[in-house]
C-alpha cells in the first residue's frame, strides 16, 4: 500500500495502517538516532518522540512522498536537543554515560564470520561523518539523498560526492583489515 | 550535477553497502522494546485516559518556601485512582535560553512510557523500574504529562503552567 494511503488510514486510528507505517520507516528513524551517537536509552526516547509527533500530525501530512525526510529531520532535531542539554549539565553519578554506538570490539558471537568482523573494524576507523552517512545509505529500505540530507544536516548536493569518498575510504580500510585479521 | 531527488538504492548495487547494511541489522537492530512502543503509540489516541488531578503545588501550598531564597525546585503532585505522579521543576543551570528541567517519580514505582506535552512540543521519555523519569530543556508555559503504564492503561495529568 502507498504511504499516502497508509497515512490517511492511520489518521483515522487504523492500527494496522499505523503499524505498516512504523514498519516502513523504523529503521530509518533508529539509524538517524544512532548516527548521532546517542545512548540506548536516549535513542529509544528520541525515536518514540518522533513517532508520537507523527501521530499528532498525521492529518497535516501534505506530501507523503517526503515523509522519510520529515521523519529524519524531526529525529535529527530531537537528537541535537538531547545532545545540547547533556553537554550543559554535569552528569550525576547514576546518569548513564553515552556509549560509543559504533564499537570497535563487537561481541564475537554476533559476527561469527571473520569477514564481517573485519568489515566492522574497518568501519570503526572512519570519521564520524562517514560513519553516519554510510549508515544512512546502508539502511534498508534505501533512503533518498533528501532523506539523508535532512537526517545529517548536509546539503543534498554534497551527499553523492561524500558517499563516494567515504566508500573508497571504507574499501581501503576493509582491504587492510582483512590482511591483518 | 547530482539529481535533485536521488534514490540512493538505485546506484547502490555496491555489494559493500549491502554487506554493511546486513552488519547493522546484526549488531544494532531496532530494539524490540522500541519497535513495540512505536506500534503501540497509536493507543495514545484511541484509549481513554484516567485523569491524575493536581493535589499539591509547592508554589501555592507552601508559598513561604518560595519567598525564602527563591530558587528551590517547584514540587507538584498528581493523584490518579491507582497511582501518584510527583514531579519537580527547576530552571536549568547555564542554559542559553530560560529552560526548565523536570524530574519525576511514579508511585508505586513502575516502568512507563511518558509523553511530556510542553506547549506545542511533545517529548517522549520513560520511567525506569523505580518509577523515575526526567525531561530537560522544557520551556515555560503549558505542561501536561501522559503516562502509558505496562498494563496499557493511560494516565494523564491536568494541564498546568510551569
Amino acid at each position: 500500500m502507498e504511504v499516502r494511503d497508509l497515512v490517511a488510514l492511520a489518521a483515522t486510528g487504523d492500527r494496522a495502517a499505523w503499524e505498516a507505517l512504523v514498519a516502513r520507516f523504523e529503521r530509518l528513524v533508529w539509524s538517524v538516532a544512532r548516527s548521532h551517537r546517542l545512548s540506548d536509552a536516549d535513542a529509544a526516547d528520541v525515536c518514540q518522540t518522533t513517532w508520537l509527533r507523527l501521530l499528532e500530525h498525521l492529518g497535516d501530512v501534505r506530501n507523503p512522498d517526503a515523509l522519510g525526510r520529515w521523519l529524519a529531520t524531526i529525529t535529527r532535531n530531537e537528537c541535537l536537543r538531547v545532545l545540547r542539554h547533556r553537554t550543559r549539565q554535569v552528569p550525576t553519578a547514576d546518569e548513564e554515560i553515552p556509549q560509543q554506538t559504533v564499537p570497535a570490539d563487537v561481541d564475537a558471537r554476533l559476527l561469527a564470520r571473520e569477514r564481517d568482523a573485519a568489515l566492522w573494524k574497518a568501519f570503526a576507523t572512519l570519521s564520524s561523518r562517514c560513519q553516519a552517512l554510510l549508515r544512512m545509505i546502508a539502511t534498508d529500505p534505501p533512503a533518498s539523498y533528501e532523506d539523508i540530507a535532512g537526517a545529517l544536516g548536509m546539503p543534498v548536493g554534497s551527499i553523492g560526492p561524500t558517499r563516494g569518498r567515504c566508500l573508497a575510504t571504507l574499501e581501503r580500510a576493509f582491504a587492510g583489515a582483512r590482511i591483518t585479521a | 550535477m547530482a539529481p535533485r531527488f536521488h534514490r540512493s538504492g538505485e546506484d547502490d548495487d555496491t555489494p559493500l553497502v549491502a554487506e554493511l547494511g546486513r552488519l547493522f541489522d546484526t549488531v544494532d537492530p531496532v530494539p524490540e522494546s522500541v519497535r513495540i512502543a512505536a506500534r503501540a503509540a497509536i493507543e495514545w489516541r484511541t484509549l481513554d485516559a484516567e485523569l491524575a488531578a493536581l493535589v499539591h503545588d509547592s508554589t501555592v501550598d507552601e508559598p513561604a518556601l518560595a519567598l525564602r531564597g527563591g530558587a528551590g525546585p517547584r514540587a507538584l503532585t498528581f493523584e490518579a485512582p491507582h497511582l501518584t505522579i510527583e514531579i519537580e521543576t527547576e530552571p536549568e543551570q547555564g542554559a542559553a535560553r530560560d529552560t526548565l528541567r523536570l524530574v519525576g517519580q511514579i508511585v508505586p514505582p513502575q516502568t512507563a512510557q511518558i509523553a511530556v506535552c510542553n506547549g506545542e512540543d511533545l517529548v517522549a521519555t520513560s520511567a525506569d523500574e523505580r518509577g523515575r523519569f526526567s525531561a530537560p530543556g522544557l520551556s515555560a508555559g503549558a505542561l501536561r504529562l501522559r503516562c502509558r503504564l505496562d498494563d496499557e492503561r493511560l494516565v494523564e495529568t491536568d494541564w498546568l503552567t510551569i
